[in-house]
């Protein structure tokens, strides 16, 4: 009997060995296989994350050899104005079309040093030519319908040449000073320019130093900045050798400083600002220039607006500026038409703000103002994409002068000698395009609004003495703006 | 004085009333430029992304602001401009 235990066991143990070597067999065949996998494995992710990095790569390489970037604006828009002269005598241009594309550029060059330019093309329809009265000069280029060339209406360095707690930058070239506060409202965007549009509104050369007070206050939009630019620059074509029948340049120099109050989206901005030697920019009835300095200007202005107050999609503004004119006694021959055939045949001769009636130019100081208020209100209404509402109205009076001449719109409202009062419905399409339709309607009390040059008529006045005079302009327009 | 008090009062208010999507961007530690726009926006139409931001245990209003906040100032927003900004 135990002998035939002892055997069953041993049997027993030899099949068992037999099987555990069949499985060992198969558990190193299948690590076999499995360290295969794993080297194949290996050998793919390492092909992956060299072809990725490669990738990676050419991105990074595109992203720095791409300097610039580009944004996009564009907008075509109908105008339909309507006018009256001093005499009642009523004139229309309706259905007038126009298209303008800007091309916005940035680009960060170091940390301490970024540039910004735009490139605009503004025509209308089927023009060819210069449309515009003097849309040729300095301040309106690429601000008033032209050509389908393009104008640089911008370009300029930031150079942050301090930095801690008061980083001073300077900002140097073709500045950003048109369009500004509180355009941005109407326009459907964000704060585009430096300066208040009441006061200054076109394309400008100069530098401008900005003292950053945000850090070392606390206080959002915190600045305080000293500008220095030219109105008027004599003839280049003489510059090596000097003009000696050269007029003496204009020189423009600001201050300006500029808070937020405590809530986002305000801004408090008060400025002085100072031209020099100011150009009549004159011709007479031949056709030659009678161009020489009139004078000086000084234009104070305070101004404050706010954006979504309390969230209610409540935005609201005021401006307030007095511009004082210094004659200096001298005028610039300036030939106009007098029997209506629209060529000039008589000399007028003009000063600052001034006329030289046959008793010389009174060299007193010349002081007007102007004031501009406004709201926007932006509809809670989702299923239209809250459309906005707005009205803006601005007074100025007989003696008011602003550096508008490049301004937001054709009809340069903000120069106003009487009243302008613009409504206006925003229905925007998606997030970068919009709809606008607006009414505007221009009320001249005095003459030459815009102009530096003349003594301001009343249109009692100028109904006898010039009664073509623009006494009543009002534009409806309907517009279509894309910004990407 | 009184007068400046309390226009300092309510300028602290106002701030503390205001203060939208700006002040939970900065809980989180989310900067709105280090994005794009539609980067932001797929963000918020991804609950995973979302919670790995921490941006899920908002409320839907504060998601709400936090996401207009961040789209409106995001890399290719439509940024304010003025001299030495």
């Amino acid at each position: 009997m135990k002998k035939i235990i002892t055997l069953s066991l041993a049997t027993s143990m030899i099949a068992l060995s037999l099987n555990a070597a069949d499985t060992n067999a198969e558990l190193l065949k299948r690590i076999d296989n499995l360290e295969k996998k794993v080297a194949e494995l290996q050998t793919t992710q390492s092909n992956t994350s060299d072809e990725l990095e490669e990738r990676i790569d050419s991105v990074e390489t595109k992203s720095m050899v791409d300097k610039i970037a580009f944004g996009l604006e564009f907008r075509t828009r109908v105008d339909n104005f309507d006018m009256q002269d001093a005499a009642g005598d009523k004139s229309s241009a309706k259905n007038v079309w126009s298209n303008r594309l800007r091309l916005n550029m940035s680009s960060d060059i170091t940390d301490d040093m970024k540039f910004t330019g735009r490139l605009t093309m503004y025509k209308n329809w089927a023009d060819s030519a210069e449309a515009y009265l003097y849309s040729g000069m300095d301040p309106m280029q690429g601000r008033r319908p032209s050509d389908s060339g393009i104008f640089v209406e911008r370009a300029y360095m930031d150079w942050t040449v301090l930095k801690g707690d008061v980083p001073l930058t300077l900002t140097i070239g073709r500045q950003p000073s048109s369009d500004g506060p509180s355009h941005q409202f109407k326009d459907n965007t964000v704060r585009k320019a430096t300066y208040s549009a009441l006061s200054f509104d076109g394309a400008a050369d100069g530098i401008v130093a900005t003292a950053n007070l945000q850090k070392i206050t606390g206080v959002d939009n915190m600045a305080l900045r000293v500008g220095y630019g030219k109105g008027y620059q004599a003839n280049t074509s003489y510059t090596y050798i000097g003009d000696p029948d050269a007029i003496a340049d204009s020189d423009v120099l600001g201050a300006f400083f500029d808070t937020g109050l405590g809530i986002d989206g305000s801004l408090l901005q008060v400025s002085a600002v100072s031209a020099s030697n100011i150009v009549s920019n004159t011709t007479n009835a031949a056709g030659t220039s009678t161009n020489t300095n009139i004078g000086d200007m000084m234009l104070y202005t305070i101004m404050a607006e706010f954006t979504n107050i309390q969230n209610s999609g409540l935005d609201i503004f005021a401006h307030y500026a007095i511009s004082q004119a210094k004659p200096n006694g001298e005028t610039g021959a300036q030939g106009m038409d007098t029997n209506g055939d629209g060529i000039p045949d008589t000399d007028y001769p003009l000063g600052l703000l001034s006329t030289n009636t046959g008793t010389g130019i009174d060299t007193d100081t010349i002081s007007g103002h102007a004031f501009w208020i406004g709201a926007r209100y932006t509809m809670p209404i989702e299923a239209l994409n809250n459309p906005r509402i707005g009205v803006e109205y601005n007074k100025g009076s007989e003696n008011w002068f602003s550096f508008t001449q490049g301004s937001n719109d054709l009809t340069n409202k903000l120069a106003t000698r009487g009243t302008a009062t613009e409504v206006y419905y925003i229905q925007p399409i998606n997030r970068y395009a919009h709809l606008r339709l607006g009414a505007q309607m221009i009320d001249y009390d005095y003459s030459g609004s815009g102009y530096q040059i003349g003594a301001p008529m009343s249109m009692s006045d100028a109904a006898t003495q010039a009664p073509t005079t623009l006494d009543k302009l009002n534009n409806f327009y309907l517009l279509f703006n894309v910004a990407y | 004085m009184k007068l400046i008090r309390l226009l300092l009062l309510s300028s602290v208010l106002a701030t503390m009333a205001f203060s939208d999507g700006k002040d939970n961007a900065g809980k989180l530690g989310l900067d709105a430029s280090s994005k794009a726009i539609k980067q932001w926006e797929k963000i918020f139409g991804d609950a995973d992304k979302m919670a790995k931001l921490g941006i899920d245990k908002l409320s839907d209003a504060d998601k709400e602001d936090l996401k207009k906040y961040l789209t409106n100032h995001a890399a290719d927003s439509d940024h304010p401009q003025a001299a030495g900004m």
